[in-house]
């Protein structure tokens, strides 16, 4: 749930609760008042009423011009000694001019009369106006707390939105950023909540970045300073192995050594290349034609790979020539069709298919799909078994395409194993 | 012949130093940039091995003083870096060759004998052993007197093998040589084997001298009859 969200239904609940009681009140004390009112109301009129009783005026009709009733009756002196003296209730009447029964407000009092008699009487007076009047207050005072509340969300969303417009910013940045390329964060905000969040992300990138940096400035130099020894050694190897007087047992032992070293040297160099790949360090920008070095390398590797009798098939749907590193290029073509075919099993097949912007490699392999999150990691080896494979092929293959603004897809669809490549473009459609 | 190797690494420097020694040649080393210039300007060498990172100062800077001095005798970098840049940069300052650090002795031996030959203006531009005769620019092949044809990949594998003759070659590094790229995942190497058979085939039926023989377990050598 969005946080604008969140916050406004956080809000609406206490704001509807406040606003019911706010109504609630108002309607008490209104309708009290109101009641008040006719109470007096009742008083004067039971006060000239009993007046002119006692006066022995004629008493006016009971209905007179307002829909007023009253009458009196006559009581026992042991009656009105116990009676409570006035009393007010709610009654429903009926009311001879609207010839139905109405609500009205009851008053009752007693009296003494001028010949040591003892009277109760009894006023009423319909409140059925006063009711309405009530409601329509009511519905008034509701439909104004609700246009409130809805103006008070609408100006807290408003402001809300507002404010909280670097926060979106900054998740922005942190969504956009991958490591070793940032973007400067363009954040302008007077909030000192926001400008510390602004400081705590770019600190924290800052410190992504130089981890980043020395991490593969460690693997650089690494393998460039392994360079000399491993040289050293191997032409030592090769110098000794010149000795006529070795015997062919000790030869056998250097040769294997010597294989070793070869191993050696070329997963350096292959850390060399891939932290080149890296650090941009392949800048000359030629005219290259894909499908030629398809054609050429898959005719190279057919023959290298001849004892494992793959068919490999390709379908030029296109011509994809597109400005790159030369060397980037041939060492991207070569790492998936050699990875194609190294990790085929015996009389598998290859299919390369190439269109105008991009190059896709279907193999067969293994019954499974690989792990997808750690394919292109270094030194990952779907089977530890493949001793042959340094597991960085594919490492370098992500790092090309990294490089030069290539996409590349892996997918697994009717047991084939599928290496796309292709321009950004192509991924979109 | 003379070379100078000028090389700060002292094991390194010793290495090649046997190795040369044992192919004949007269080495003299320079371990940093002080005394390489020094070396350079009092004597001629034949071939200069100069590495890039000397302690004292940059090999190129190096390579422009031996330029201005306008004196004869080839130069190859030996270097740790093995950028296309780094070589392209080396080769238009003037040297002759780039040779990329680990590199094998063998090639190192081959490489001084093609630009010593380069060096022989209006020499011979051929690679000879035995009665088989090689030339890298043409691609002709010539057995005693008779031209013959190779294949595209029987001629680089002569090729190599007649640069580096009586030397062990690996299948690695013939495969490295003729198919490119590196091969250390290739579990099987009988195409290397096929073309070795069929060159072979080749030089036998043409009569040559010189024969590309097994080395159990470890490569081929090029030997003569």
């Amino acid at each position: 749930m969005k946080l604008t969200t969140h916050a406004i239904r956080n809000l609406m609940l206490p704001l509807l609760l406040i606003f019911m009681a706010w109504a609630a009140i108002f309607y008490v004390i209104l309708s009290d008042e109101l009641i008040d009112e006719v109470d007096d109301q009742l008083e004067v009129y039971s006060e000239q009423i009993i007046r002119r009783f006692l006066a022995g005026d004629t008493l006016a009709d009971s209905v007179g011009g307002s829909n007023n009733t009253y009458y009196i009756r006559p009581i026992s002196e042991v009656e009105y000694q116990h009676d409570s003296g006035v009393e007010y209730e709610f009654k429903d009447i009926y009311i001879e001019s609207r010839r139905e029964a109405e609500p009205a407000r009851v008053m009752h009092t007693i009296f003494e009369g001028a010949n040591d008699d003892y009277w109760k009487l009894t006023v009423m007076t319909p409140v059925y106006e006063r009711n309405e009047v009530i409601s329509t207050i009511l519905i008034a005072g509701i439909i104004l707390l609700v246009v409130m509340l809805l103006v008070i969300i609408g100006v807290f969303a408003w402001v809300f939105v507002r404010h909280t417009q670097p926060l979106y910013r900054v998740l922005d940045h942190l969504d956009n950023y991958t490591i070793g390329k940032r973007q400067p964060l363009h954040n302008d905000t007077d909030v000192t909540e926001f400008q510390r969040l602004n400081k705590s992300v770019d600190a924290c990138i800052n410190r992504i970045e130089e981890a980043y940096e020395r991490e593969r400035r460690f693997i650089g130099d690494a393998s460039h300073e392994l360079q000399t020894p491993l040289a050293i050694c191997q032409n030592r190897i090769e110098l000794m192995m010149e000795d006529d007087t070795l015997t062919e047992q000790q030869m056998i032992e250097l040769a294997k050594m010597q294989q070793t070293m070869g191993e050696l040297i070329r997963l350096n160099k292959t850390l060399l290349f891939l932290s080149k790949i890296e650090n941009n360090q392949f800048i000359g920008h030629t005219t290259v034609d894909i499908n030629a070095k398809l054609r050429l390398q898959m005719e190279t590797l057919s023959e290298v790979y001849a004892s494992k009798g793959i068919t490999a098939n390709l379908y030029e749907k296109g011509q994809w020539v597109l400005g790159a590193n030369d060397e980037l290029m041939s060492s991207l073509v070569s790492n998936l069709l050699r990875n194609a075919y190294l990790h085929n099993h015996e009389g598998g097949c290859i299919d390369v298919y190439i269109t105008h912007d991009a190059l896709s490699i279907a193999n067969t392999g293994d019954d499974a799909a690989l792990d997808t999150t750690r394919l292109f990691d270094r030194f990952y080896k779907a089977h530890h078994d493949k001793k042959h494979s340094n597991g960085l092929g594919l490492s370098i293959v992500k790092a090309i395409c990294e490089a030069t603004g290539l996409t590349v897809r892996y997918s697994y669809e009717g047991g084939k194993h599928i290496f796309t490549v292709g321009t950004s473009e192509q991924k979109k459609r | 012949m003379k070379i100078l190797i000028i090389e700060d690494d002292l094991s390194f420097q010793e290495i090649l130093r046997k190795a040369l020694e044992q192919e004949r040649y007269i080495v003299e080393v320079a371990p940093n940039y002080r005394t390489g210039l020094i070396k350079l300007s009092d004597y001629t060498y034949d071939c200069i091995l100069l590495d890039i990172n000397l302690p004292d100062g940059n090999g190129l800077s190096l390579l422009r003083e031996l330029k201005a001095m306008k004196k004869a005798g080839s130069l190859i970098i030996i270097s740790a870096r093995d950028t296309i840049e780094d070589k392209v940069e080396g080769l238009d300052l003037g040297a002759d060759d780039y040779l990329a650090k680990p590199f094998h002795l063998a090639e190192l031996l081959s490489r001084i004998k093609s630009v010593m030959r380069r060096g022989n203006q209006g020499g011979d531009q051929f690679v000879r052993y035995g009665n088989v005769k090689v030339n890298p620019h043409t691609f002709d092949v010539w057995v005693a007197d008779t031209k013959i044809d190779l294949s595209r990949k029987e001629f680089d594998t002569l090729l190599y093998f007649i640069q580096r003759p009586t030397r062990l070659v690996s299948k690695t590094m013939l495969a490295e040589a003729i198919w490119g790229d590196h091969f250390d995942d290739v579990d099987n190497y009988d195409f290397v084997y096929a073309q070795i058979k069929n060159l072979r085939k080749r030089l036998a039926t043409c009569n040559a001298s010189i024969e590309i023989v097994a080395v159990y377990g470890m490569g081929y050598k090029l030997i003569e009859n």
